[in-house]
């Protein structure tokens, strides 16, 4: 049986309330004891913000491809339509998505949402087919009309509406035997066909130690200085709050001065201002009542753990999940004594009259000044909360399902051509007559979302700098290496997709650039569905971070999203880099830390993000994933530049007469070139004929030290400069080459350590955690940062030549970009080996 | 916030520009060339465009233009926009 749950109730503004809580924890169960049966979780986009969190909390149980998210129109940017026209649309938009995903039941845990929010709930208005099951948490407006229905026809034409749904529904569930017995007395539901299935509270609402330092944190924070009477709930009428307030004012002066009022919890200001004139009215101090505002489920627990009392005086309930989860976190609780709550509370010594002032303020008082009843209540409560059981309501609610399923089973399925079906009813309707063009852009891109057509996965590689400009760096040079690899090997489960973005406009489109075959075809946007996956290879930090919300949006459908983190080096090392170009790296980092993985080029690179990401306030819902793989290097593959010139032979043949050591990379000032041109020419003074050549262009911030450079005496000589030589001539560098120093202080990888290997050249190179990684055993390493120290270490590494004792780097293994991109995708969980 | 906006659009600017130059190779080798000769002025274009903070392009301010939508997208709304003059069309020939 496939199970679709709607958790709208999850994502409105009932998720800060009972429903909400309801609603998450009765989808886990469900999901957790569903054996053979499959479970969908079903989002709105219209509560954006809601979706990370809310994947976050299944991601351990249920897969994220089966949370799928159905898209509408924003309301907001359809105020030019009439509401109801919006609404049935949606409605329909709704249904039919849900039918597409082929559920053999649909179970929605709050039917009661969408009057003032974009939420929306139907039942049989497409999918006239499917059972649907609906939670039903109380009908209080039904019964108490004058206080919630009376007052807004709107209000009351809408829940009318939904009432009607809720007797459409196939299969009721009951939060409490009191709110089961409402439905079958005034909805004429029959009774078989609502079940009782009861709430319970999370297993980590219990009994905690919570230690004095943390109670003087919480105190301070909350603004509680002494033992306090604790209430968290809503705050309408219902709850009888002001009768709260005015009991508590009528205790006896002590037990007051002893004992503060606490309201924890997000209540509307509204509700606070009528509470706090309330107590004036009452006679109470400002410091006697304590409104704690938003509080998150730890801080709760907490306060549960350390109230003297807990009160919940309300007069009609569903079921009153605050007063167990109170209870199962040891705190003494006095209830109303009406509805469902004798049945939640389970003893009689607990229960007062919610009616009557003079009832709860003596209740309050007979806890809190005899211990022995405190304690009493304390022990009951704490074995009552273990009757109820999320795993019980989830295991009964299944059965009920199976039931209803197999009743429904003999009913023809409907779920082919949806989206046409859909259409049709959209326009038989006339529901889109008065639709301008750009409401029909939104509803189209909406609906395209909701059913995409059926296609191969597809693996978006973001190739901005490449498509926008090549800024022809390494990283490029990794960038069209990679997406080479991956065009020629595809993933078997993936079709790869070279993708880019820009500045100014949002999403991400398609590249023709890359095609073996020429085409005229323009970019398109990408029509990105669930299970795709997009990973962020090229460097385009400005690009990214205007792309974030899309990239979030994207997240949010379901689609995973990873980076490739190259280096730290803006932020480790400020200095050797432009005043913006720390805050720029950060903003940059700050955006990709927040999706799936980022994979670093090296454990080196991945243990300084982790250690950078500590002392960090990112927010990251799913947790902070990280890994790492190497670089390719087998150059071979990419096509050499050429060319030589003409006094090649001549310079080569005194790069030959004496050991020659080089450099290679651009004259920056991280790259050690000044360090290493003092030692050698401590070197030369002292007679040793060695060479030096350096090969890179002039870069940034080393002025004095290309000067010097292009004025030395031994130019020519000893010292060597070749500034922007081909592929073809390094080669023959490198081959009159005896040893590479590799002298820079900071490196995301270490690239022309391998290339020293492939050419089979010595390695002198400095002792930075990545160079170790790459090289292992296969360098000579040194430390000194001063010239004299590292002339001593060459000269050392000189005399471990003579005796050919010296590390030879032939054996030093390294990848080929085949099997770099390999890594990257096993490491990123892409399954399927690159054929 | 000025300053703010201005910084953001000349990153936009020089960004439209390479991307304009980027599509005509000739430019482009004069452009390379520059950068090329010159480390400085190689820097400073970097600093603009990538290590200016850049704020993330919304659609909430702007409406969406035909070209801004997928592929099935424009499909669906192709659709539509056809079925709906036609009623439309339906409409006005039946109370004529």
């Amino acid at each position: 049986m496939r199970i679709v749950i709607d958790l709208q109730g999850a994502q409105t503004e009932s998720r800060f309330r009972g429903v909400g809580r309801y609603s998450l924890s009765m989808a886990k169960a469900i999901i957790t004891n569903s054996k053979d049966h499959q479970v969908i979780i079903v989002l709105s986009n219209l509560f954006p913000d809601t979706i990370e969190p809310i994947r976050a909390y299944f991601d351990k149980i249920l897969s994220q491809e089966y949370i799928q998210v159905w898209y509408a129109p924003d309301p907001v940017l359809e105020q030019k339509t009439d509401k109801v026209s919006h609404r049935k649309i949606t409605e329909l938009m709704r249904e039919a998505f849900i039918e597409s995903l082929q559920p053999d039941i649909i179970y929605i845990t709050s039917l009661f949402e969408g009057f003032g929010d974009a939420a929306v709930t139907s039942v049989g208005l497409f999918d006239t087919q499917t059972p649907v099951c609906i939670t039903s948490h109380d009908l209080i407006p039904l019964q108490n009309p004058v206080l919630y229905l009376e007052p807004n026809d709107a209000y009351k034409k809408y829940y009318m509406e939904k009432l009607e749904c809720l007797s459409k529904a196939s299969l009721l569930l009951a939060i409490s035997e009191s709110s089961r017995q409402e439905v079958i007395d005034h909805i004429n539901f029959p009774a078989s066909l609502v079940i009782n299935t009861s709430e319970a509270v999370e297993s980590h609402f219990k009994p905690l130690f919570i230690a004095d330092e943390t109670k003087l944190e919480l105190g301070l924070k909350l603004n509680i200085q002494q033992p306090f009477i604790l209430y968290t709930g809503g705050a309408d009428e219902r709850k009888n709050l002001v009768r709260l307030i005015k009991s508590y004012a009528s205790l006896p002066t002590k037990l007051r001065q002893e004992h503060q009022l606490v309201f924890a919890g997000k209540i509307p200001p509204i509700n606070v201002l009528q509470l706090q004139t309330a107590a004036k009215k009452a006679g109470l101090k400002e410091h006697e009542l304590r409104f704690t505002g938003y509080i998150t489920d730890e801080e709760l627990i907490q306060l549960y753990n350390l109230c003297k009392l807990y009160v919940f005086p309300s007069f009609h309930e569903g079921f009153g999940l605050p007063a167990l989860e109170a209870m199962a976190c040891g705190a003494a609780v006095i209830a109303a004594n009406a509805t469902s709550l004798p049945e939640v509370v389970g003893h009689t010594e607990a229960l007062f009259d919610p009616f009557s002032q003079a009832s709860i303020s003596d209740k309050m008082t007979n806890v809190l000044t005899d211990e022995v009843l405190r304690q009493t209540l304390i022990k009951k409560g704490l074995k009552q909360a273990q009757k109820f059981s999320w795993d019980k309501s989830a295991i009964t609610a299944i059965d009920e399902m199976e039931k209803t399923y197999l009743d429904s089973s003999g009913k023809p399925a409907l779920s082919k051509y949806v989206l046409t079906r859909l259409l049709n009813t959209l326009l038989e309707k006339k529901l889109l007559n008065n639709h301008s063009d750009q409401q029909l852009y939104v509803l189209s891109q909406a609906l395209a979302n909701n059913h995409p057509k059926p296609r191969k996965k597809e693996l978006f590689i973001d190739v901005s700098e490449l498509v926008n400009g090549d800024a022809k760096t390494g990283i490029q040079r990794v960038t069209r290496s990679i997406l080479n690899e991956l065009l020629k090997n595809q993933p078997k489960e993936y079709n790869i997709k070279p993708v880019y973005a820009t500045l100014t406009e949002q999403g991400y489109r398609y590249t023709q650039k890359f095609n073996l075959e020429a085409s005229d075809i323009e970019d398109e946007l990408i029509q990105a569905r669930i299970g795709d996956i997009f990973i962020g290879l090229d460097l385009q930090h400005h690009v990214v971070c205007a792309q974030k919300n899309y990239l979030l949006a994207l997240r949010n459908r379901g689609i995973k999203i990873h980076f490739v983190i190259y280096d730290l080096l803006p932020i480790l090392m400020p200095q050797v880099f432009s005043v913006n170009a720390e805050q720029g790296h950060k903003d940059w980092l700050n955006v990709v830390t927040k999706f799936d993985t980022v994979m670093c080029i090296s454990h080196a690179v991945e243990k300084e993000l982790i250690t950078w990401h500590q002392n960090q306030n990112i927010i990251s819902h799913r947790g902070f994933q990280s890994d790492w793989f190497h670089l390719g290097a087998d150059h071979h593959n990419v096509l050499p530049s050429l060319g030589l010139p003409k006094n090649t032979d001549d310079i080569l043949g005194q790069l030959a007469i004496q050991p020659t050591f080089l450099m290679v990379g651009t004259i920056e000032p991280r790259k050690g070139h000044k360090q290493v041109l003092k030692a050698f020419e401590r070197l030369w003074q002292e007679g040793i004929a060695i060479n030096l050549a350096i090969v890179g262009k002039q870069g940034w911030m080393m002025e004095e030290t290309n000067k010097k450079l292009k004025q030395h005496p031994e130019l020519n000589k000893q010292l060597f400069w070749f500034e922007g030589i081909s592929d073809e001539y390094l080669e023959k560098v490198y081959a009159n080459s005896l040893c590479l120093i590799a002298a820079s202080e900071g490196e995301g990888f270490g690239l022309p350590l391998i290339e020293a290997a492939q050419h089979n050249i010595s390695i002198i190179a400095r002792d930075i955690p990545v160079f170790r990684e790459v090289a292992k055993s296969h360098a000579f390493f040194f430390k000194e940062t001063d010239a004299e120290g590292l002339a001593k270490k060459i000269k050392q590494w000189l005399m471990l030549y003579g005796k050919n004792t010296h590390p030879k780097s032939g054996l030093m293994p390294w990848m080929t970009w085949q099997q770099s991109a390999q890594q990257l995708l096993t490491s990123l969980g892409i399954g399927g080996q690159i054929t | 916030m000025f300053i703010k906006e201005i910084i953001k659009l000349e990153k936009t600017i020089i960004h439209q520009c390479l991307f304009f130059i980027n599509s005509f190779p000739r430019f482009k080798k004069i452009v390379v060339w520059v950068l090329k000769k010159s480390p400085k002025v190689r820097k400073r274009l970097i600093d603009k465009l990538i290590y200016r903070p850049t704020e993330s392009v919304g659609r909430g301010e702007h409406t969406i233009k035909f070209k801004e939508l997928t592929v099935d997208s424009r499909a669906i709304y192709l659709a539509l926009k056809t079925e709906i003059e036609q009623q439309k069309r339906e409409t006005n020939a039946n109370s004529n």
